[in-house]
């Protein structure tokens, strides 16, 4: 297998040419898809026989709820990528992803606070799948914290990068506590194994959701980055020659 | 510098800073008195949530003696000397956690049960209640060395740890308080105590890693 | 063996039998009844404890639901579709709360074997369809006749 493209992705430089043209296409698609996702989960799918129109802020609360593990994820897996090979753009992409997830974990725990209420009859119960998302929110929080109480920058990449890794401790706890434990918390709606348990009238539109979020999601990850790489590297002379070419 | 020599060198920095110690062992009684006056003192409240008070004054008297724990060793520069000195990293810090966790532990134990009966413990639960910290407080001081290391090289570094560690602390707290309940049903336990051990095995596996790299970090 | 590789082969073997360890005492953990949740057989098995705060789960028996029309208080049933137990709450139920619900209920067992619920909450599955598509499946099923019906999968 060739590594050259894994090599490559540590030099800040090479990954802002390659991912400028990235960012505000799939952001595009992620948002037109979104809205085309909304409005046909919100208003031309069916209600659900029990819980009625309800039952629609799945188009929500899913996709973020996704979202917001896989963000972690992603930050464990790239403070590990930091520490055993000291790839620059890890931090970087750490520093860009945290307040997304942060705000993604927000979101899932308020919608589902607000399908919590008619459905269970409660906006909120201490079990497990509830308390460990809430915990993700609260490790996203450190990591911002974290990253910006350390003023020295190389000390700020090693620390979010550990307790990134830490903290991914708590993914497993999120996903298997509707497995094991007996929660109040439905199981998982999609799943590798099987096809979810809903006609496709009303898990296309979700699918359509999840997916555009995950497009939204990585074009705003692909900005940030890529601002965060121009402020690093305003020393070195490829960004002078961007800002140039560009006639700030 | 030896193994041996270190650990020796811990204990009579320890028996040194008594005062340390003493702080945080106040710090803990002074906690748990807030919840017989600040939310009831009828003894069914307090039986019922005796575990749980006790446990959440602990956890926050272990987050404060874990937090300046590297302090002094980072101002006077032992944490370079430990970086050069050619022994292993992690176990120096695994030594170092050790002495401070019976440091701690020891005290905290020894007042146990006078807080159990102020807190009117049934009698039942009060050797689980021991037994919880025997096997969870472990997880607590590991955890805790991490956000410690982390934020070694910060002035006011106190507020980051909490914020950083009580999130990784909650399990702990859920599961000891959980067996004490279970004891004081009647019911069996030994699932939770369990878990408590898992999470402080785990913890033994990640923290000193985790914690030596950070300590590298900042000491450079 | 050279000294260095030594002790990185001695520290790798004590991490794989510590996290062995931990595993094990993690499945052994999940087998115990952590989370004080009993189904209706194990209540009517009397492997519940009587006066200590516990969940217990179960769908709503059809034709179960009693409430009392001038207080809050109901009375229900709730079933496995092995045993049965009886709950009582007073108190608003949620929207969901219906016949044929999956339910949990934190309360205490007393003496008599009834549950005395401080709180009812309706529990829904990860399947979702639309009123058509489940009357259709209901029509069905009653032309296959009662004895499907304990065939469907409990909640």
């Amino acid at each position: 297998m060739n590594w050259t493209w894994f090599h490559k992705l540590g030099s800040p430089k090479w990954f802002f040419h390659r991912s400028k043209a990235w960012a505000l296409p799939l952001f595009a698609v992620g948002c037109v898809g979104l809205i085309v996702g909304l409005i046909w989960g919100l208003v031309f799918a069916p209600a659900d026989y029990q819980q009625g129109n309800s039952f629609r802020i799945i188009y929500m609360h899913v996709p973020v709820a996704m979202l917001a593990q896989s963000c972690y994820f992603a930050l464990g897996v790239a403070g590990f990528v930091f520490l055993v090979w000291r790839m620059k753009i890890a931090p970087i992409f750490i520093k860009a992803m945290a307040p997304i997830g942060a705000v993604m974990a927000l979101i899932a725990l308020v919608s589902g606070a607000i399908w919590g209420k008619p459905t269970w009859g409660t906006w909120w119960v201490w079990d497990a799948r509830l308390t460990s998302v809430l915990v993700l929110f609260f490790l996203y929080m450190g990591i911002i914290v974290l990253q910006k109480a350390l003023d020295d920058q190389v000390l700020a990449n090693k620390a979010v990068a550990v307790i990134s890794v830490v903290g991914l401790i708590n993914l497993p706890i999120i996903k298997y506590s509707v497995v094991l434990l007996e929660t109040l918390h439905q199981g998982p709606t999609f799943t590798l194994t099987k096809k979810p348990e809903m006609p496709s009238e009303m898990w296309l539109p979700l699918l359509v959701c999840a997916i555009c979020m995950y497009f939204l999601m990585a074009g705003l990850v692909l900005w940030r980055m890529q601002s965060e790489i121009l402020k690093r590297e305003y020393r070195s002379s490829w960004v002078r020659e961007e800002v140039m070419k560009r006639g700030l | 510098m030896t193994y041996t020599s270190f650990l020796v060198s811990e204990f009579l920095l320890i028996w040194r800073r008594k005062q340390d110690v003493i702080n945080v062992l106040l710090f803990f009684i002074i906690a748990v008195t807030l919840f017989p006056i600040g939310v009831s003192s009828s003894p069914e409240f307090l039986a019922s949530a005796a575990g749980g008070i006790i446990w959440c004054a602990a956890v926050l008297a272990i987050l404060m003696a874990v937090e300046g724990m590297f302090k002094e060793d980072f101002r006077d520069g032992s944490l370079e000397q430990w970086v050069v000195s050619g022994l292993s990293l992690p176990a120096l810090i695994l030594l170092k956690v050790v002495a401070q966790w019976l440091a701690f532990l020891l005290p905290l134990l020894g007042i146990m049960p006078l807080l159990s009966e102020m807190l009117f413990l049934p009698e039942s639960s009060f050797w689980v209640l021991i037994m919880t910290f025997l096997l969870g407080t472990p997880s607590l001081f590991l955890i805790g060395v991490i956000g410690a290391a982390l934020t070694v090289s910060l002035r006011q570094g106190a507020m980051l740890v909490m914020l950083l560690i009580l999130p990784f602390y909650l399990p702990v707290i859920i599961f000891s308080t959980l067996a004490i309940q279970a004891a004081e049903a009647n019911l069996p336990y030994s699932g939770q105590l369990a878990l408590l051990s898992a999470m402080s095995l785990l913890s033994l596996v990640i923290s000193p890693f985790m914690t030596a790299i950070a300590i590298k970090a900042s000491a450079s | 063996m050279h000294p260095v590789r030594k002790k990185r082969l001695l520290v790798i073997t004590a991490i794989v039998l510590i996290l062995g360890a931990a595993v094990t005492l993690v499945m052994y953990a999940l087998q115990q009844n952590i989370n004080l949740f009993y189904s209706p057989s194990q209540i009517a098995m009397g492997e519940a404890p009587r006066h200590v705060n516990i969940r217990a789960g179960g769908l709503v028996v059809d034709g179960s639901v009693k409430r009392n029309p001038e207080t809050l208080a109901v009375v229900f049933e709730a079933t496995d579709y092995q045993h049965t137990v009886t709950i009582e709450y007073r108190g608003i139920l949620p929207d969901l709360f219906r016949e044929g619900q999956g339910i949990v209920a934190q309360g205490q067992l007393n003496d008599g074997g009834v549950f005395i619920a401080t709180e009812v909450l309706a529990k829904h599955d990860e399947k979702y369809m639309p009123p058509e598509v489940s009357e259709a499946v209901k029509n069905a099923q009653s032309s296959m006749g009662e004895s499907k019906a304990s065939s469907q999968s409990t909640y």
